[in-house]
């Protein structure tokens, strides 16, 4: 053995304290989601008028959409907190995938609907400014706290959790603005949504790179 | 089966350790140490890296041995942080090798031109002896005895079976044939 491994066994050794082990990832990723799902469904109550969501979702569409959107966000935390501990498949990763493809995808689909159907009224601009303004307000604070819950495991992979996390928190933030959104997207509107969401991915990779490595 | 037992082993020993018993610590990362020379060696040639690569693993066990599970196997565990620590290394040093030249001359040479005169004086004699490397075997027998080794031409003479008179030509026209090639005047 090299003198020099044999100077760091000894000082690993002595300085080992003891450790509260870490609880398995998906115990961990349920807790936080719960927590999370408790303090949305107290926002929502208080603030948003579900009249009117309990309406639009009444559309096929858009409960579809709906799904997709909550699944992409826990599936994304789900595969973060796996891909966080060393002994897990880097595939976790493609979790999420599936979900945010049918995201995607159906409300494009809507999007070019709705679309085909105002040609005739010219463009329209939603809400997309304030839509911008909320999946930040809403999506920064869960980007810290899933940070905060992630760095724990000091992952070996910083950049890999930190996009997964990003796609998770960017698309909760989606599935929440859902409730304070009382129209359905126009083109715009998806561009703004987009790139909010593709700001909050990329803010939660950068960050979590630097705070979740080491 | 023997495999199952030393993983059982190890996952025993650090969950001892995970509760604060050093000696089984101490006595883990002992254990384990040939097997992550072995998955290092995998991943680089070089022996000074590979040991790197296994204190780098050692260190990374170190600071998130909280997330091992005792319920789970030890070895896919540890193998994870040393492959992971290993390709680390090398994309470091990939990187590194990407943005840097090696030079080896680069840390003797110096601003002012006259503290590298040891470093030129030493291109020079390299270049020198390359010359009278090519030189006819005669002419550089006899540059090498007298001018190099410094003997007087009768002790020349003695070691190389020359006269002297052969000897003088042969240094004459030796000397001359390295002046042209130098690309000096006569």
């Amino acid at each position: 053995m090299s003198p020099r491994t044999e100077d760091l066994i000894a000082q690993l050794a002595a300085s080992a304290a003891p450790v509260r082990r870490l609880a398995p990832p998906m115990a961990r990723a349920l807790v936080w989601l719960a927590v999370i799902a408790a303090i949305s469904a107290l926002l929502i109550l208080k603030l948003s008028n579900l009249h009117v969501f309990a309406g639009r979702a009444a559309d096929p569409r858009l409960a579809l959409e709906l799904f997709a959107t909550l699944a992409t966000g826990v599936a994304g935390v789900i595969a973060a907190f796996h891909l966080s501990v060393p002994d897990r498949s880097p595939s976790w990763a493609i979790l999420p995938a599936p979900f945010a493809a049918l995201w995607m995808g159906v409300s494009g689909l809507g999007c070019w609907r709705y679309w085909a159907e105002q040609t005739a009224n010219g463009w329209r601009l939603g809400e997309s400014s304030q839509c911008f303004v909320f999946l930040l307000a809403v999506g920064i604070p869960l980007a810290g706290l899933l940070l905060l819950s992630l760095r724990r495991a000091h992952p070996l992979r910083p950049r890999l959790v930190a996009t997964v996390g990003g796609v998770g928190v960017a698309a909760l933030a989606a599935f929440l603005l859902q409730f304070f959104h009382p129209f359905d997207v126009t083109l715009l509107d998806l561009g703004a949504h987009l790139a909010a969401l593709v700001i909050l991915i990329g803010l939660f990779a950068l960050s979590g790179r630097r705070t979740l490595a080491g | 089966m023997d495999r199952v037992r030393q993983d059982r082993e190890w996952s025993g020993w650090m969950a001892a350790a995970q509760d604060g018993d050093n000696a089984a610590y101490a006595r883990l990362l002992r254990e384990i140490l040939p097997f992550l020379r072995v998955l290092a060696r995998r991943r680089c040639r070089d022996a000074d890296r590979c040991e790197d690569i296994v204190q780098d693993v050692l260190l990374t066990l170190h600071r998130v041995r909280h997330t091992y599970q005792p319920d789970r196997p030890f070895t896919p565990w540890l193998a994870a942080i040393c492959d992971r620590r290993a390709i680390d290394a090398l994309r470091k040093r990939g990187r590194r090798l990407a943005h840097e030249t090696q030079d080896e001359h680069a840390y003797e040479t110096f601003a002012d031109p006259a503290a590298n005169k040891d470093l030129e004086a030493g291109d020079a004699a390299q270049a020198l002896m390359a010359m009278i490397a090519a030189l006819p075997p005669g002419q550089r027998e006899a540059l090498e005895l007298v001018k190099v080794k410094e003997m007087s031409l009768l002790q020349a003479s003695a070691v190389s079976g020359q006269s002297v008179g052969a000897l003088k030509v042969s240094i004459h026209r030796a000397i001359k044939a390295l002046r042209l090639k130098a690309g000096l005047s006569e």
